[in-house]
């Protein structure tokens, strides 16, 4: 028994309003945009699990609110989550400078195992463009972040994305978060199955 | 002599103020007051005894001081007389003075703890009160019997001897009525007990009346458990027992859960008046004690239960809900206690009363831009499609030009069918192969095919008619009846032929529905089936019409491009319709229903509620302009979050912060992955939003973010 799902790994989305994020998690958990039935979205997070070098991993993934208002309160989301989404428009000057801003505040306040990936989305204007991609290229090869451009309309590397993230994600088991007295028995049994799980790894060997 | 008693007073007051006993320091200066009145009263009748009487006085005052410092020193409540003053009252010079003293003292002490008595919780009791009324009859009748002997009895001494008696008999009369009282506080004690106990049996125990058994140890119980256990592993459904003996637990007062949780009970039966803070602290290690035992308990039990079953998770979470919900009331209002500062500071930051009903939050902002970004794939999907059709009509009006002039051939022929019959046959027959071959390029080939046959056919039998009546002709040499007919049939067969071209303008027509379809599929997956439709019928229309403007073309883009105008304005200054608004009352009702629920899980499944409720009244909204489809915007947290804010504002939940906090502690981890997570984590940005605020939030600023 498995009281923690095995793979289950938490994606923020962070970014500017309007930038596509929430669009760019339709796009890749239901592989449509905008003919979607919404009902089925909204109020659930998404979740999606993909099969990469021979493990599942089970993204469920959050969605923000980007507006200037609420940015204090980011830590409320991303808290307890193994990587982090930053989106900005490639049409927009302003949202770059936000996503830099994003990328300093998750290198300073998330783990060390946080997997950072910087996203250009809307590559389909590419006649408005006011980001170059060479910029965003250097400024994330400086830091060490997963860069890509998409497209949540056309789904150009959106799959590619998630794909990078489930290869980059550090182990396959999924963090335990320390606080969970609050919860009867399930530490204490999770904690014995693994070393029950260590035991009988150590008898194979 | 008044200064000295002054001075007594004065000193009295001071041990009182620096005696820990506060209470024994007011009885002793109560004392001290009494006896200063009681050796005022004392009648003097000649100069010389008033001198021996100042003398003793003061001897007795400084002795009265003694006494009452050590007293104090020993902290020996009620007035108790010591060995020391029984000593010093056996002395021959000062013994009846002495024991007066002592005697008045302990009376008073006495009479001063019964006052406090009555006073204390039992002025409503009327055995108390029975007691207490004896207790001064008693002693006004005492008062009245010595009185008359002081009285009549001369001599001052035997006056003090009177007096000394019935200060005794008053103070045998208190202590008598001093332990009944205290028998009736004890018999109260446990009646209150019983009551308690027989509450509980009505209202929660009512199995332990069936097993009575109430020298039941911990050891009895332990092996209870252990049979329990090993039964269990043996039983099909130990999700069944599992919970059965839990609510045996809970209601047997001997069990160490039980007894935690009937203390809960009684607490809340008894708890009418607000409860301290070490009440507090004691009941918080209370439930801590008991969740740590449940949580070993549990935990024993799932390894038992793991090697022999496998839903013994959904058997867990309905042993901790089922816990949970016993406890709910005296968990939460640890919980309303603990954050009483936060739930005062939430409430604090918004009115109330505030009537604003408008819920805007950026919506409509947001939308303008999702609908001008519509509008302009609208616009270029339409420049597409106009170029498309263009091309298309130009190759319409070349192959209708080629139509007509095969028309023109066929009226042609026609005025010579009466001169070569069987040419004109010929004729009519190339051209069909002629079509034929034009149709067989075509894509729909089959069906075609047939036509053709049957087309063929009918003009074989045709011929074949046409062959029979010549012959008919010739036989009956009329010419003119058989030119007529001819012509008819000439007629009929040119309206067939007419047919066949509709058709095949027909099928050229589905041919480039079919290529347009094709390309507006290539070009994008937006558009509804309507519009396609409509888009056909209009490309229909024009083609039948066959007379084609370019002004209308122009007409057209210039409406586009007057709409794109009138967005843009709208955008700068959006109007708001207070009639499209969305109240949000039916999210707020249902987020309203949280803290009704008694469980973790429950409430946060309310939460989920209101949260989809919210979702749906956002799409509503939208669905309001119906120029833009529905699907079209994608509802994600930007949007849901400021709403969020205005339906919890409205929704005015009592202990909001309290009911966070009892989500986020109780509710399983895994589940702060998914989706219960991710709501209470919105809730909570909503919560930590409104503490942040510096002064109050006006509901209208909301509708700026």
């Amino acid at each position: 028994m498995t009281f923690v799902t095995p793979n289950a790994s938490k994606i923020v989305i962070l970014g500017d309003s309007g930038v596509g994020k929430t669009s760019l998690a339709l796009r890749f958990t239901h592989n449509e945009f905008h003919d979607l039935e919404l009902s089925t979205v909204g109020a659930k997070c998404f979740t999606k699990s993909v099969h990469v070098a021979d493990k599942d991993v089970h993204f469920s993934i959050w969605d923000t609110a980007g507006q200037e208002r609420f940015q204090s309160l980011a830590p409320i989301y991303y808290r307890n989550s193994r990587a982090a989404i930053i989106v900005y428009d490639i049409t927009q000057k302003k949202s770059f400078h936000e996503a830099e801003r994003w990328v300093d505040e998750m290198k300073r306040h998330g783990d060390e195992d946080l997997v950072i990936a910087l996203i250009g989305n809307k590559s389909d204007l590419n006649e408005y463009r006011e980001v170059k991609m060479k910029v965003a290229q250097e400024y994330a090869l400086k830091n060490n972040l997963i860069f890509l451009e998409t497209s949540a309309k056309t789904g150009e590397h959106v799959e590619d994305l998630f794909m990078k993230i489930a290869e980059m994600l550090p182990s396959v088991h999924a963090k335990i978060p320390e606080n969970l007295d609050h919860n009867f028995g399930i530490v204490s049994i999770s904690k014995l199955e693994e070393k029950e799980k260590r035991k009988e790894k150590k008898n194979c060997c | 002599m008044d200064k000295q008693i002054f001075q007594l007073i004065q000193k009295a007051a001071n041990l009182q103020s620096e005696s820990k006993d506060k209470e024994a320091a007011e009885n002793y200066l109560l004392g001290i007051n009494y006896i200063s009145q009681y050796l005022r009263v004392l009648p003097l009748s000649n100069k010389e005894e008033a001198r021996k009487s100042l003398k003793q006085q003061c001897y007795l005052a400084r002795l009265c001081i003694d006494n009452i410092e050590k007293l104090i020193s020993n902290q020996i409540e009620n007035f108790q007389p010591k060995q020391n003053t029984s000593n010093v009252s056996n002395s021959p010079n000062f013994g009846r003075r002495e024991q007066l003293v002592t005697t008045l003292s302990q009376s008073v002490g006495n009479s001063n703890q019964l006052q406090g008595m009555q006073s204390f919780g039992f002025s409503q009791d009327p055995e108390a009160q029975k007691i207490f009324q004896d207790a001064q009859q008693k002693n006004l009748m005492l008062y009245n019997f010595y009185q008359s002997r002081i009285n009549s009895d001369p001599s001052p001494y035997m006056k003090s001897s009177y007096n000394l008696d019935y200060l005794r008999k008053v103070n045998e009369n208190f202590a008598i009525a001093r332990k009944k009282f205290n028998e009736l506080m004890e018999l109260r004690k446990k009646q209150n007990e019983e009551k308690i106990e027989k509450q509980l049996i009505n209202v929660e125990i009512k199995d332990t009346s069936k097993n009575p058994k109430k020298n039941e140890t911990l050891k009895d119980l332990k092996k209870k458990d252990l049979l329990w256990e090993r039964s269990l592993k043996q039983s099909s459904k130990p999700e069944l027992q599992i919970t059965e003996h839990f609510i045996s637990i809970s209601k047997n007062p001997n069990h160490p859960f039980g007894r935690v949780v009937i203390k809960f009970i009684k607490r809340h039966l008894l708890d009418e008046t607000k409860i301290s803070e070490r009440d507090l602290e004691n009941e918080k290690k209370d439930i801590q004690s008991f969740i740590a035992r449940a949580k070993q308990y549990i935990s024993n039990n799932f390894l038992i239960l793991k090697q022999t079953q496998k839903f013994f998770l959904k058997a867990s979470r309905d042993i901790e809900n089922y816990i949970i919900e016993q406890l709910f009331d005296h968990i939460f209002i640890l919980y309303i206690y603990k954050f009483k500062e936060e739930n005062d500071n939430i409430h604090n930051k918004y009115e109330t009363n505030n009537d604003c009903t408008l819920a805007d939050c950026g919506i409509r902002k947001r939308f303008w831009l999702a609908r001008n970004e519509y509008f302009y794939d609208q616009q270029e999907k339409q420049k597409q499609k106009e170029k498309e059709q263009q091309e298309i009509e130009n190759q319409i009006e070349d192959e209708n030009q080629n139509q007509n002039e095969n028309q023109d051939e066929n009226q042609n022929e026609n005025q010579d069918e009466n001169q070569n019959e069987n040419q004109y046959e010929n004729q009519n027959e190339n051209q069909y192969e002629n079509q034929n071959e034009n149709q067989n390029e075509n894509e729909i080939e089959n069906q075609n095919q047939n036509q053709d046959e049957n087309q063929d056919e009918n003009q074989d039998e045709n011929q074949d008619e046409n062959q029979n009546q010549n012959q008919d002709e010739n036989e009956n040499e009329n010419e003119n009846e058989n030119q007529n007919e001819n012509e008819n049939e000439n007629q009929n067969e040119n309206e067939n032929e007419n047919q066949n071209e509709n058709e095949n303008q027909n099928e050229n027509e589905n041919e480039n529905e079919n290529e347009n379809e094709n390309e507006n599929e290539n070009q994008s997956n937006l558009q509804d089936e309507q519009e396609k439709e409509d888009l056909i019928q209009e490309q229909i229309d024009r083609l039948d019409d066959f007379d084609f403007d370019e002004s209308q073309l122009e007409q057209e883009l210039e409406d586009f491009l007057a709409e794109d105008e009138v967005l843009d304005e709208d955008e700068k200054e959006p109007e708001i319709d207070l009639s499209l608004v969305k109240s949000y009352s039916n999210s707020m009702e249902i987020l309203r229903t949280i803290s009704q629920k008694k469980n973790a899980s429950l409430k946060v499944q309310s939460l989920v509620k209101a949260y989809e409720a919210i979702v749906e009244e956002i799409r509503d909204y939208y669905s309001q302009f119906s120029d833009v489809p529905k699907s079209y915007y994608e509802i994600g947290a930007d949007d849901i979050v400021p709403i969020l804010i205005y339906v919890v504002v409205k929704a005015n939940i009592p202990n909001l912060y309290s009911e966070k906090q009892f989500l986020e502690d109780f509710i399983s981890q895994k589940d702060m992955l998914g989706v219960h997570g991710y709501v209470i984590s919105s809730l909570e940005v909503v919560i930590q939003f409104l503490l942040s605020q510096q002064s109050k939030l006006s509901l209208s600023s909301l509708d700026q973010i």
